[in-house]
C-alpha cells in the first residue's frame, strides 16, 4: 500500500499542474456506468441464442475497473478546463480499450486478435467506421450488434463534447454553435448545464434514431424490402445517426434496394445538422431562425455541389443512368462529406475524378454541433470570411473589419483557434498519410500514394472507407499492425479536435 | 541550387560585404539545411534500402534530388517517376516546402512554415493558459501580428488552390477520358502551383506535359502563375474593393 500512497501524492496537484487524480476519478465514474451498456447486446445475444458471457465479463471488468479508478483516486465535483483536455484525450482511448473486450472474449476470428479489437473498437466509439472485418458472415448477431451499438454511444458522447465540453476548452468555440440563432433566454435556457444540455439533446438523438427505426422496419414489414427486418433497422439507424457507417452487411448499403438507400440518406442529412438548431426546429419551432443559419445554407449547398460533380462522373462515364446516377452520386457525396461513411455501390471503381472529389469531400464534414467528424461546416465558412477580410485589408490596410456568423461578430481569439485547428488537421493528415506509406513499404503490404492519402484523410476525418482494398466494400485488414496503431492515433485525434491531444504534448500544460 | 535557394539579401551580405553572421545564424536558413538533410536521408536510406541504387550513387541521387525539388528548381539526375511510392509521396510533399524568402524559388517557402510552427505553438500555449500574450520572435526581433495573419492567409489559399487545382485537373481529364491517375493530377496541381516543373506518369522528369488536355493546361498555367505572383496579388484583383476608388 506505500507504494499507492506515493503513487497518489505524486499525481495531486503540487507535482503537476493538472489534477490528475481528479481526472482519474472522473474517467471512472464514466467507465462505472459504461459497464451497463454491454446489458445490450448481452439481451440480443440470449434472444438469439448466442452466448451471453463475453458481453457480462466484460460489463462486470469495465465497472470494476471504473469502480477501482474512482476509489482509487478522490476528486472534486468541479474540474478547470485545464483538466478537461486530459479528461477527453483518455476517455476517447480508454472506453474503445474496456469496448474491445467482447470482441476478445467472444474469440472471433478476425476481430479477436487484440490490435484488431481495438482498431473496430476506436473506430466504433470515433463513429468512423474503418472495419477490420473481412468475413461478415461467421460474425454472431449479438457481436454485430454490439459492433453498430458502439457507434451509437460514441454518438451519445460525441454530442456532449461537440456541444459542452469542447467550447469550455476553447476548441470549438462556443459561438460557433449558438451564435444569435434564437434569443438570449434560450441560448441561457439551453446551457444552464453540461448535464441538461446533454439530456435534452439525447432525447433528440433517441428520438431520430428511433424514427428511423420505425421507417426502415416499416419499409420491411411492407415488403418494399425484403432483407430489411428489426434487426437490420436497429443496426443501421445506430449507425445513421450517430454519423458512423457500419453495416452489418459485407456489401454496406448495396446489400438493400433505393428506398432503404434514400431513407438513410435523408437521415444522414439531418444528423448532420448542428443539433442545437434541431433542436430549436423540432421543440421549440424556431423555422425560421434554422432556415437563415448560415452554416445550415453552406452546408446544403456543399452537398449539392458534390453531388452534382459525381453525377457529372457517374453520367459521363456511363457507369449509371436515370435515377441510379442520381441515387448513388446523392448517397456517396452525403455519406462521405458527413463523415459516415456508408456506401450504395463501390466508389473504388469510379473515376479519378470521383476519386479526388471524394477524398475532397471527407475534408469539408458535417456541421459543428452534430456528431460528424472532419475539420466541419462552419470552420470552412470563417477561414473563408477571414480570407476575404485578408484581402481588403491588403488593399486598404487601415479597415478593421470584424467577421460576423448569423449576425453576430465573432470574436478574434475564436478565429484563431480555428485557423490553429486547419493548419494543425492539414499538417497531421500529411503526417498521417506519409507515415502509412513509409510503414505499408516496410512491410510490403501495396498501399499506392493515393490509397495512403485517403486512408489518412478518411481516419483522421472519422469518415471510415478509403481507397484500395480499404474501399467501402473492403477491409482495413491488410495493413500491418502499426499501420493500424497509426491510424488509431488519427481516429483519435480526429475525434477529439486534435487540440486536446496536442495541449498535453506542450510543458506549459503540466507545469503548476 | 543550394545557394540559389536561399536569402539573396543575406547572401549578398555575406558574399560581398563580408558579413557571415546574419547568413549563419539565420533561423530559417537553419530550418532550410535540415529540411533538406532530412529529405535527403530518407531518400537515400530508401534508395540503398530497395537497391536501386548503391554508394556514391545512391546518396547523389537523393541529394539531387531532395535539393531539386525542394527548392522547386525541377532537374532530375535520375527518372524519380519509377522510384519507389514512399519516394513519390516525398518529393511531392517536399513540393509543398520551397526555398527560402527572397530567391527565387517558388512555394510556400521555408520561412513561412517556420512562423506557422511558431504561431501554433503559442496558439497551443494559450489554450492552457488564455492571460498568456506572447509576441512572436524571429532572428531576435518581433513579427508583426499583420505579417503573421497574411503568411496564415498565405498559406491557406495555397492549400486550397492546390485543392481547386488537382480537382480541376481530373475533371477536364475525366471529361476528356484521357489517363490520369488522381495521384497525377494531385501531383501536377502541385508541382505548377509550386512552380517546380516536372510531376509525376506521362509529367515526369524525362516526360512531357503534352499529353494534358488544352483545358488542363490552362488551369496550369493559371496556377503557375498564381504561384509565381505569391497568389495574394492575383486573388486581390477578384475583390470589389480593389476597383472601387
Amino acid at each position: 500500500m506505500i507504494s499507492v500512497a506515493r503513487l497518489r501524492r505524486a499525481f495531486r496537484r503540487d507535482t503537476f499542474g493538472v489534477d490528475v487524480e481528479a481526472v482519474l476519478d472522473l474517467v471512472g465514474a464514466l467507465l462505472k456506468y459504461l459497464g451497463l451498456a454491454f446489458l445490450v447486446p448481452a439481451a440480443v445475444a440470449l434472444g438469439y441464442g448466442e452466448s451471453v458471457w463475453p458481453f457480462l465479463l466484460s460489463g462486470a471488468i469495465t465497472s470494476a475497473a471504473g469502480a477501482a479508478l474512482e476509489r482509487l483516486a478522490t476528486g472534486k465535483e468541479r474540474v478547470s478546463p485545464r483538466e478537461g483536455f486530459l479528461i477527453v484525450a483518455l476517455t476517447w482511448l480508454l472506453v474503445p480499450a474496456f469496448g474491445s473486450l467482447p470482441y476478445v472474449f467472444a474469440g472471433e476470428a478476425e476481430l479477436g486478435r487484440p490490435i484488431n479489437a481495438y482498431f473496430e473498437s476506436v473506430s466504433g466509439f470515433t463513429a468512423t467506421g474503418a472495419t477490420v472485418l473481412e468475413d461478415f458472415d461467421t460474425l454472431t448477431r449479438s457481436l454485430a450488434l454490439w459492433r453498430q451499438f458502439t457507434q451509437w454511444l460514441g454518438g451519445m458522447g460525441i454530442i456532449v463534447l461537440a456541444i459542452a465540453i469542447l467550447p469550455r476548452l476553447r476548441v470549438g468555440g462556443r459561438q460557433l454553435l449558438q451564435s444569435e440563432l434564437a434569443g438570449p433566454t434560450e441560448v441561457e435556457r439551453l446551457s444552464v448545464s453540461i448535464r441538461d444540455t446533454a439530456r435534452r439533446l439525447w432525447v433528440l438523438y433517441v428520438a431520430l434514431t428511433a424514427v428511423l427505426i420505425a421507417l426502415l422496419a416499416l419499409l420491411g414489414w411492407t415488403g418494399v424490402e425484403e432483407r430489411m427486418n428489426l434487426f437490420e433497422a436497429a443496426a443501421h439507424a445506430f449507425t445513421t445517426v450517430s454519423i458512423g457507417g457500419f453495416s452489418t452487411q459485407a456489401r454496406s448499403l448495396e446489400a438493400f434496394g433505393p428506398a432503404v438507400q434514400w431513407t438513410v440518406a435523408l437521415f444522414i442529412v439531418l444528423a448532420g445538422i448542428n443539433f442545437l438548431r434541431l433542436y430549436r426546429l423540432f421543440v421549440q419551432r424556431h423555422g425560421r431562425a434554422f432556415a437563415r443559419d448560415e452554416e445550415l445554407r453552406l452546408y446544403l449547398l456543399l452537398l449539392t455541389i458534390g453531388s452534382a460533380v459525381l453525377l457529372v462522373e457517374l453520367v459521363g462515364s456511363g457507369r449509371f443512368a436515370g435515377e441510379e446516377a442520381v441515387r448513388h452520386a446523392v448517397f456517396q457525396a452525403v455519406s462521405i462529406m458527413t463523415t459516415t461513411g456508408f456506401a450504395s455501390t463501390d466508389y473504388v471503381a469510379w473515376g479519378p475524378l470521383a476519386a479526388v472529389t471524394i477524398v475532397g469531400l471527407m475534408f469539408f464534414g458535417a456541421s459543428a454541433g452534430s456528431t460528424g467528424g472532419s475539420i466541419k461546416v462552419v470552420r470552412h465558412l470563417l477561414i473563408s470570411r477571414l480570407l476575404r477580410r485578408e484581402l481588403d485589408q491588403t488593399v486598404h490596410p487601415e479597415i478593421v473589419s470584424p467577421i460576423r456568423l448569423n449576425g453576430a461578430v465573432v470574436e478574434e481569439r475564436t478565429l484563431r483557434a480555428v485557423l490553429a485547428f486547419v493548419l494543425l488537421y492539414v499538417g497531421f493528415f500529411a503526417l498521417g498519410a506519409l507515415a502509412l506509406v513509409v510503414e505499408s513499404f516496410r512491410t510490403t503490404t501495396g498501399v499506392s500514394p493515393f490509397e495512403a492519402i485517403a486512408a489518412a484523410a478518411a481516419t483522421l476525418g472519422n469518415v471510415g472507407p478509403a481507397y484500395g482494398f480499404a474501399g467501402p466494400m473492403g477491409s482495413y485488414e491488410p495493413f500491418s499492425p502499426l499501420s493500424k496503431v497509426i491510424m488509431i492515433g488519427l481516429m483519435w485525434l480526429g475525434r477529439v479536435e486534435i487540440i486536446p491531444v496536442v495541449v498535453l504534448l506542450t510543458r506549459a500544460y503540466w507545469r503548476s | 541550387m543550394l545557394l540559389a535557394g536561399m536569402n539573396f539579401a543575406l547572401l549578398f551580405a555575406a558574399l560581398v560585404q563580408r558579413r557571415t553572421r546574419p547568413l549563419l545564424r539565420d533561423q530559417e536558413l537553419r530550418l532550410y539545411l535540415a529540411l533538406l538533410g532530412v529529405g535527403t536521408l530518407v531518400l537515400a536510406l530508401e534508395l540503398a534500402g530497395e537497391g536501386l541504387y548503391a554508394g556514391e550513387q545512391a546518396i547523389r541521387h537523393a541529394v539531387f534530388q531532395t535539393v531539386s525539388t525542394m527548392t522547386t528548381t525541377g532537374f532530375a539526375s535520375a527518372d524519380f517517376t519509377t522510384w519507389t511510392t514512399l519516394t513519390a509521396v516525398i518529393l511531392v510533399g517536399l513540393m509543398f516546402i520551397g526555398g527560402s524568402a527572397g530567391s527565387t524559388a517558388g512555394s510556400v517557402k521555408v520561412v513561412r512554415h517556420l512562423l506557422i510552427g511558431k504561431v501554433l505553438r503559442r496558439e497551443l500555449d494559450q489554450t492552457v493558459h488564455p492571460e498568456i500574450v506572447s509576441p512572436i520572435p524571429l532572428n531576435g526581433s518581433v513579427v508583426q501580428e499583420r505579417t503573421l495573419r497574411a503568411v496564415i492567409a498565405f498559406v491557406l489559399l495555397y492549400v486550397g488552390l492546390f485543392a481547386v487545382g488537382a480537382l480541376l485537373i481530373t475533371l477536364d481529364e475525366a471529361l476528356a477520358n484521357s489517363r490520369v491517375t488522381a495521384f497525377e493530377a494531385v501531383a501536377a496541381s502541385a508541382t505548377t502551383l509550386g512552380n517546380v516543373g516536372p510531376a509525376f506518369g506521362f509529367a515526369g522528369p524525362m516526360g512531357s506535359f503534352e499529353p494534358f488536355s488544352d483545358l488542363s493546361k490552362a488551369v496550369m498555367i493559371v496556377l503557375m502563375w498564381l504561384g509565381r505572383l505569391e497568389i495574394i496579388p492575383v486573388i486581390v484583383l477578384f475583390t470589389k474593393r480593389y476597383w472601387r476608388t
